[in-house]
């Protein structure tokens, strides 16, 4: 069959990347769009996770809200169903679009400030009826507003706002405890030497006592004389030189220590009495934390023998052994993970391999350190002239590398999907090792023009930039740790979508396409040579969607081209014929989401093969049995002897009982006992013979020695019990006057 | 913070106590009292969990079972006639790192102390609340307590009590935020001792209701019930207690109950013809006041002295310079 010229072209175009003076192979426009995006350009007039609310409230574990999900409760509470609340629901709906497009716009502000400005603008545009009511729908939405906290947008600055936002709020809430304690242990050592002082003579000079009383009185009382007076009567049991020095010691640690503070720590940081903990290299962070271990070990050090101190526990000759030899190597990650981490902020195009290497000490170490990695560029530079693309933007997934050494917590996310990813932000932060996140900011220079939101979506829909996360914590293994499940569609290899659209007839025609990262490429114009343009006509059946060409194996390939549904400006559906070197990106990019399902427990290889030979091995079972069943005569052969049934012997000591044992009973015995479990400690027999009955350890009475005793003793202490637990036995002395009576008093007792 | 050498160093110096520690003074309750029982239970708990000495404390009002705290060798605190739940409340917010203990009889607890009893058990403060019920004031020698039964002959009822005793298990079952109920006698020591154990480990206000024998006054009221174990109802719980095999042959009438399960709590302790011993009502989840006002931050003397300072001014009325 002859290749039309148009064919010809395309294919030239897919396996050279070059052009002829013709229509087809036109570059791509930059008014191009992904068709499966289309139906989000608008982002702003849509409902979704963005803008963000970083929430003010430092105490509470929600750091983190959505514009539309503060609204959307905010409605639930005050306007009611149905038609009752329908004008209230409009309006509050109306200014969260509002505010969206502010945001949207650039306008930078705390929520509450957002709301104003929105407000304002709105009711400037109204009649004056309209506004009147509009007015009072958002006075009363705005009373029950209970939250604020700074808008962000999803852009190039959204990831360390976040991470820092989130930082504080988490290290706030797990310093504080340590930080009242410090306070506690400061108070309650001045208490111990403020005691000591007042002991002392210093505390009793006339100037003390003159300071004490106030200056109404000073003219009544002579103070001379009554220093004199007060220091005959000083006591005498001052605190020990020793333990007034290490008391004092531990206190000026404690008082200087800069690791913990309360509120407003950003002034304690420039003022130089708190240490900063955020830092932009991985090699400053490290420096101040390695610098700051002997500070942690002396700060530790004080803690624990204020604590000692305090209670009056400390044993001078027991402890000073153990706290002369404290240092750095005696800090354990539990001391260590009392005191604040480490937040460090890069951007991965900054990142050298020294970074790198830094980076990988972290991730291998215990060191509480948490990084965020953003990634801007995830694509990167296309090819040079020579158009050997060597190199693809996977380099910059940093993140699946620190996963190896296995004690570091890592997140890849993109920006897009950081609300969803909260908890495990959160979790992250709070985990007690190193913590990574990689996070694409959505911000791909330059861009088509698409929002950084639907950037950041794209690349995590076509697994450019896909979802995962790596939690030491979560359990031993890995199908426990390690999780892909936020990703779309994880079972497949690209996730597919419906695009709607209308034809020539303008009949809707719903088709499904796969989105990949050929249709992320789409969205960066710096890859546009590696698309042409394939003009209506020229479409033909040997034209296929990128994800249909990908399944080919390489002589089926042969004749056909690889095509990406874009819209233009006009939102016309167009076919982009894709250059070879791209698709070769895609099929890498497909092969590194399957190293990522095998890790996330899907299609895993192994698991694959091991059901395969135990599906071969069960099937052969069958064949056999069948095989048996068939070898088999209709009617059984009942000339064959039946094969015996040999039960095993039940001797009587391997017997199971029916029921289960109950606890032997005890013997009726002729010598005299107590119940001593169901004592209940009345004190009548030891009252009655504190030699012949006596507590055990648990208070709980026995004989103790019968010959302190008679038999009289026992009946009468059996009469006295309450609880009747005292057996008085038979008589040991046969010569017992009046035997034959106590004899008959003791019967009802020898149950 | 937890600074590990200090757990370290603490737990290598710690001192063993013994029963003997326990044990303040000798007690003089009458013999045979059933105060005898539940003191010789309470030290044995506060051995058992190691409960260092300076750091518990018992709280009690007046009666009988106030004397409690005399015979501790803890802390303790013998306070006013009704009154031993406000001051273990105040203690329990000002210490919380204290084992706090309560102690009060039937009449210190149901009649004069009801209405600390009621918001107490609302409050849900952590800590463990005996109310040693022997049905009589023995301390005033022989008068009607609430829980007395109808036709109880005493001092002020020579005649016979009028009035259907006070059930102290229904009242509390229909409290709010309840925590914590049990029922127990004193002369089941294995009992006695689980269910106060229980009680303490407890997160919250325990409330236990122990039975008590009074020889001198009530001489024969729990007679039949010691005599017939078979009148006891004891509860028992994967969830709540167990028995011991000993134990199980003596009281063969039990029944499993789930102590989170109050509406079965409420209709074996209103309809059951047998006396139920064992945990009644559970609930770990309701939150402790003193954890509910936690303040938000350290009291440190200069943020005393600051506020105090605010508070002053607004009444300062200062020169015009």
């Amino acid at each position: 069959m002859a290749v039309s010229v148009e064919m010809q072209e395309m294919i030239h175009f897919h396996l050279t990347g070059k052009r002829r003076d013709s229509e087809v192979g036109d570059t791509m426009p930059r008014d191009i769009c992904p068709a499966l995006l289309a139906p989000y350009q608008q982002l702003s007039k849509l409902r979704y996770d963005y803008p963000l609310i970083l929430l003010d409230d430092g105490d509470s574990h929600a750091f983190l809200d959505t514009l539309s999900g503060v609204m959307g409760r905010l409605l639930r509470e005050i306007a009611p169903e149905g038609n009752a609340g329908a004008q209230l629901r409009h309006h509050v709906l109306r200014l969260e679009t509002r505010m969206r497009g502010l945001v949207a716009d650039g306008f930078e502000s705390s929520l509450a400030r957002l709301w104003d400005h929105a407000e304002k603008s709105l009711l400037a545009e109204c009649e004056k009826s309209e506004a009147e009511l509009l007015k009072d729908s958002l006075a009363t939405a705005r009373f029950a507003l209970r939250l604020d906290g700074r808008v962000v947008d999803c852009d190039d600055r959204l990831p360390s706002l976040l991470l820092q936002h989130a930082w504080a709020n988490v290290e706030a809430r797990r310093t504080r405890k340590s930080f009242e304690q410090i306070n506690t242990l400061i108070i309650r050592l001045r208490n111990i030497l403020k005691v000591d002082d007042l002991k002392s003579g210093r505390a009793r000079t006339p100037k003390r006592i003159k300071q004490t009383l106030g200056r109404r009185y000073q003219e009544a009382f002579d103070f001379e004389l009554m220093s004199e007076l007060l220091n005959d009567a000083t006591p005498q049991n001052r605190l020990p030189a020793d333990r007034r020095r290490r008391v004092g010691s531990a206190l000026s640690v404690l008082e200087s220590q800069k690791f913990f503070a309360p509120g407003g720590r950003e002034k304690r940081r420039q003022d130089g009495t708190q240490y900063r903990f955020d830092f932009n290299s991985a090699s400053g962070a490290l420096k101040a934390y390695n610098d700051r271990l002997p500070e942690i070990a002396k700060v530790i050090k004080a803690v624990a023998v204020a604590e000692l101190e305090c209670e009056n526990a400390y044993r001078e000759r027991k402890h000073a052994a153990y706290f002369d030899r404290f240092g750095v190597q005696a800090l354990a990650p539990a001391d260590l993970a009392l005191f604040p981490s480490y937040l460090i902020c890069l951007d991965e195009r900054e990142c050298d391999l020294r970074d790198t290497a830094r980076l990988m000490e972290i991730a291998s170490s215990d060191l509480p350190m948490k990084v965020l990695l953003q990634v801007s560029d995830v694509l990167g530079e296309p090819a040079s002239v020579d158009r050997k693309l060597h190199h693809d933007g996977f380099v910059r997934q940093l993140a699946s590398t620190f996963v190896a050494p296995g004690n570091a917590y890592v997140l890849q996310s993109a920006s897009s999907n950081l609300y969803q990813k909260k908890e495990e932000i959160r979790k992250g932060l709070e985990f007690s090792g190193p913590a990574i996140f990689s996070i694409f900011s959505g911000r791909t220079q330059p861009t088509t023009g698409l929002p950084a939101y639907l950037i950041a979506a794209a690349a995590m829909e076509s697994r450019v930039f896909p979802a995962f996360s790596y939690d030491p914590a979560a359990g031993p293994g890995l199908a426990d740790r390690f999780s892909i499940s936020s990703n779309p569609e994880i079972e497949a290899t690209w996730p597919h979508r419906e695009l709607r659209f209308e034809d020539e007839d303008l009949q809707t025609v719903t088709e499904e396409q796969a989105f990949t990262l050929v249709d992320f490429a789409v969205t960066d114009s710096r890859y546009s040579e590696y698309f042409a343009s394939a003009p209506r006509e020229s479409w033909n059946d040997d034209m296929l969607p990128v994800a249909d060409y990908l399944d080919l194996a390489d002589d089926e390939t042969f004749g056909k081209v690889p095509y990406v549904s874009v819209v233009n400006g006009s939102n016309i559906l167009r076919r982009l014929v894709v250059d070879d070197n791209l698709i070769r990106i895609a099929r890498r990019c497909g092969d590194r989401w399957r190293v990522l399902q095998e890790q996330g427990g899907v299609n895993n290889s192994y698991a694959s093969a091991l059901l395969l030979k135990e599906r071969i091995a069960w099937e052969k079972e069958k064949e056999k049995q069948i095989q048996a069943i068939r070898a088999e005569p209709a009617q059984a052969d009942h000339s064959q002897p039946v094969e015996a049934v040999t039960v095993p012997a039940v001797t009587e000591d391997a017997r199971e009982p029916d029921t289960p044992a109950e606890a032997a009973l005890p013997a009726v015995s002729d010598d005299p006992y107590i119940d001593t479990p169901r004592c209940t400690t009345c004190d009548e027999c030891t009252n009655k013979n504190d030699r012949m009955f006596a507590y055990d350890e648990n208070k709980q009475a026995y004989i103790k020695d019968l010959d302190a005793g008679t038999f009289k003793d026992l009946v009468e202490a059996a009469e006295l019990c309450q609880v009747a637990i005292i057996h008085p036995g038979k008589p040991r002395n046969q010569n017992e006057p009046g035997l034959e009576e106590l004899i008959k008093r003791a019967e009802p007792f020898m149950a | 913070m937890v600074v590990r050498a200090t757990e370290f160093l603490r737990h290598a110096g710690q001192e063993e106590h013994s029963l003997e520690d326990y044990a303040g003074r000798v007690p003089r309750w009458c013999t045979g009292c059933g105060d005898l029982a539940i003191l010789a239970a309470v030290q044995r708990v506060c051995r058992d969990e190691q409960l260092p000495l300076e750091k518990t404390v018992f709280v009690s009002g007046i009666g009988c079972s106030s004397r409690f705290p005399h015979y501790m060798g803890t802390y303790g605190f013998h306070g006013l006639h009704g009154r031993a739940l406000p001051v273990a409340e105040g203690i329990r917010m000002r210490r919380p790192d204290l084992h706090v203990f309560v102690n009060m009889g039937d009449g210190d607890c149901c009649s004069i102390g009801t209405a600390h009893w009621v918001h107490a058990t609302r409050y849900n403060m952590n800590m463990t609340v005996m109310m040693h019920d022997n049905n009589i004031y023995g301390l005033t020698k022989n008068q009607v307590s609430p829980t007395s039964p109808k036709g109880t002959r005493s001092n002020t009822t020579p005649r016979g009590s009028d009035l259907e005793a006070f059930d102290p298990l229904q009242a509390t079952l229909g409290m709010s935020n309840l925590s914590f109920v049990a029922q127990v006698v004193d002369w089941i020591p294995e009992l006695l001792y689980k269910i106060i154990s229980a009680a303490h480990k407890h997160h919250g206000f325990s409330f236990i209701r122990i039975l008590q024998r009074c020889p001198e006054f009530l001489e024969d009221r729990w007679e039949p019930c010691i005599q017939n174990p078979d009148r006891l109802l004891i509860l028992t719980h994967e969830n709540g207690i167990e028995l011991s095999p000993a134990l199980s042959r003596v009281y063969r009438h039990q029944d499993q109950h789930d102590p989170a399960d109050l509406v079965e709590a409420r209709r074996i302790v209103g309809t059951s013809e047998h006396l139920p011993v064992g945990i009644i009502y559970r609930n770990p989840d309701v939150p402790c006041y003193e954890d509910l006002r936690k303040p938000d931050r350290l009291y440190t003397p200069a943020l005393i002295r600051k506020g105090l300072n605010e508070e002053l001014d607004k009444f300062t009325i200062w020169p015009v310079e």
